[in-house]
């Protein structure tokens, strides 16, 4: 348009558009944050995943390693499978002759005289990177797949979503100790076992996503200017069905996380020394029924914690993207009316 | 400047169905002279749309050509489509369906500039979308709004800026203004006519409205169930209509005189399906005027008078 009409002038806002730049390119996001904001147990959510994220951070500081072990491996012999608030005797004595006890971390001590505090606090380093990566890697895979699927429909359309059924057929444990069982033992090993398991809820997800929007006028008009097939998905289909991928990839979290713990669970994981939480677990069952509640209880509360709220966020989350599809949630008044129709029916039961 | 930028001839767009070929546009021809309008006018579902979507490849053709400034669009490869489609451009029906909601105005704008490699940089990119945020009468304070922001027709602004981006010398206009309010309607109208006679663009104009379709044409073709019934230019077309279905059509525009009572044409029964059409004339069973030989002997498009073209037995054979 640059040769077009010289002659007449641009008006005002055109000799000075810096005064006129908009500021409302955060909205979106804010109106997604302001409805996330309403709902407290999501809210509750964020707040437990970061607390866990500020754990794994300070995991370092809460149980600092030595110059040979790090610090979720610091064995401390005297002080085997010490409850939290008991104290062990260190096998000291004091000048008086008696016999020196100390007390040990709040979550007490392992069946190796380890820290359970400083092992959950590592162990939620290892927990949050495996989330992380095999949502990541899955993700990636899985949309990808998806918006080929959906885009291009006939042929490879079938293959993707056969493969993707292939999958889906397994039980996703089974699949996931099979791959593991398969390769060498370590952190790769269980993000490929467990991201496998969860590509399909991408691809499937993406897939019904790109089919509605593919036929969009305005897909249609950007193929109209020249764009191809990738810079329409990329920037015109994708960013479109982010919605539910992202709820996907929150609840995606949750499951990795409970898959990752299963596998170090049942010794598949990761080799022993790592703090995993599901390997904890395993270790503490051995000593459960002699009354050394605290090995699993913690560790088990740190995992049902941590799915719990990224549970709770991607609810909250999905109702944000779309308040149309909004869950009811627990309303008090709606118990009362549902309890009264029971009783009432009850009383009908009765009368007949 | 009376030479001919848009040849159609014999252009066929079946889409597959179960039940059979959907005929949805059947042997059309026409042929637009650089500079001028031609109105695309008939029913939903006649293939009005269709038509504007295949002359621009927007999707395959069954058959025919479509000739653009002397080549065969549909044979062009893919680079050559690329430069076709910088010189022919598509403004859409729904301003609400066809912008991106997750990109800013100016980011829309832009997007054909980026693709086609029409900007040095940045800052270039910006000047021009700005530029053409002008020309089309969009306040440059909207250039970072979504257009969910935007009201039906400043969001047609945008779809028609985009539509200008690469400097085309022709335009599809699909149902540009019939998601939009009458005063607004106008609006667009009036740009859509500026802008023809500043850039020198030629128009293929579809609507269903034939007020819209009066003001900007200067041809018109009336289709049927994806056949060209009736094609000259405005003034004769609603001076004096001579296809059949034409007349109804016309006789149904409200007359904003309460003192003038039109003779209307009230057609019976509804549109034959395309798919599988019969033989004969697509229109000989709602036909008012309809003889025997209608049932079986498609008419030909005609040049009844120089200039005009019909295709009915009955006018066509009245004339002769």
């Amino acid at each position: 348009m640059t040769n077009v009409n010289p002659q007449k002038q641009m008006s005002k806002e055109a000799m000075a558009p810096e005064k006129f730049a908009g500021t409302k390119r955060l909205d979106r996001f804010m109106e997604v944050w302001r409805r996330f904001r309403r709902n407290p147990l999501a809210v509750a959510g964020l707040v437990m995943i970061l607390l866990m994220g500020v754990l794994a951070i300070s995991a370092d500081w809460i149980a600092p390693g030595t110059e040979f072990d790090p610090g979720y491996d610091i064995q401390n012999l005297p002080a085997r499978l010490v409850r939290p608030g008991d104290t062990f005797n260190t096998g000291f004595l004091d000048d008086y002759g008696n016999p020196i006890y100390e007390s040990v971390g709040i979550f007490g001590t392992d069946h190796l005289g380890r820290d359970m505090l400083g092992r959950i606090a590592h162990g939620s380093r290892i927990t949050l990177l495996v989330a992380f990566l095999v949502v990541t890697i899955s993700m990636t895979l899985g949309v990808t797949l998806g918006a080929i699927a959906g885009f291009y429909g006939g042929v490879s359309d079938n293959i993707i979503m056969r493969v993707i059924d292939v999958i889906l057929a397994m039980p996703t444990i089974l699949l996931a100790i099979t791959i593991a069982a398969a390769l060498d033992p370590g952190l790769h090993t269980i993000i490929i076992a467990v991201g496998v398991g969860a590509i399909p809820g991408y691809a499937r997800i993406t897939r019904a996503q790109v089919l509605t929007l593919r036929d969009q006028e305005f897909v249609e008009a950007a193929r109209s200017v020249g764009a191809n097939d990738f810079r329409l998905i990329r920037k015109h289909i994708l960013p479109n069905c982010m919605a539910p991928i992202i709820v996907e990839a929150t609840m995606g979290l949750a499951g990795a996380i409970a898959s990752a713990a299963a596998l170090s669970f049942l010794g598949i994981g990761l080799a022993p020394p790592t703090p995993e939480w599901g390997a904890m677990l395993a270790d503490g069952r051995r000593f459960m029924l002699a009354g050394e509640w605290h090995m699993t209880v913690f560790p088990g509360v740190a995992i049902a914690m941590i799915i719990f709220s990224l549970n709770m966020m991607g609810d909250g989350l999905r109702d944000a993207f779309d308040p149309r599809l909004r869950s009811a949630g627990f309303s008090k008044k709606r118990f009362k009316r549902q309890l009264q129709a029971i009783e009432a029916k009850k009383a009908g039961a009765k009368e007949v | 400047m009376n030479d001919i930028l848009m040849d159609v001839k014999n252009l066929k767009k079946y889409f597959k169905t179960k039940k059979g070929p959907l005929h949805a546009v059947d042997d059309i021809s026409f042929q637009i002279k650089r500079g001028e309008t031609l109105g695309l006018v008939g029913e939903s579902g006649c293939g009005k749309s269709t038509t504007g979507r295949v002359i621009l490849k927007l999707i395959e053709a069954t058959g025919g050509e479509v000739i653009f400034e002397g080549e065969d669009v549909l044979k062009l490869n893919k680079k050559d489509t690329r430069t076709f489609r910088e010189n022919a451009q598509f403004v859409f029906q729904d301003p609400f369906a066809s912008l991106n909601p997750r990109m800013s105005i100016s980011q829309i704008i832009s997007e054909p500039l980026i693709i086609n490699k029409k900007a040095a940089d940045k800052d270039d990119l910006m000047k021009q979308v700005r530029k053409l945020m002008d020309t089309v009468g969009l306040a440059l304070r909207l250039e970072n709004v979504y257009p969910h922001e935007l009201d039906g027709g400043r969001r047609q602004r945008v779809g028609i800026a985009r539509a200008l981006a690469l400097n085309p010398k022709f335009i599809v206009h699909d149902e540009p203004v019939s998601a939009l309010d009458v005063s607004i309607q106008a609006q667009v109208l009036n740009l859509l006519g500026d802008l023809q006679k500043e850039l020198s663009l030629t128009y293929l104009f579809i609507s269903h409205d034939l007020g819209v379709i009066k003001h900007v044409s200067n041809n018109i073709a009336v289709m049927y169930l994806g056949k060209i019934v009736e094609m000259s230019d405005y003034k004769s077309m609603f001076l004096a209509p001579e296809h059949p279905y034409t007349k109804a059509l016309l006789s149904a525009i409200p007359v904003p005189n309460v003192d003038i009572t039109r003779e209307r044409i009230i057609l019976e029964g509804d549109v034959p399906s395309p798919i599988n059409p019969p033989p004969g004339c697509r229109f000989y069973g709602r036909c008012f005027q309809r003889k025997d030989s209608c049932k079986d002997i498609d008419p030909e498009l005609k040049e009844t008078t120089p200039g005009r073209f019909v295709a009915c037995h009955v006018v066509n054979e009245g004339k002769a």
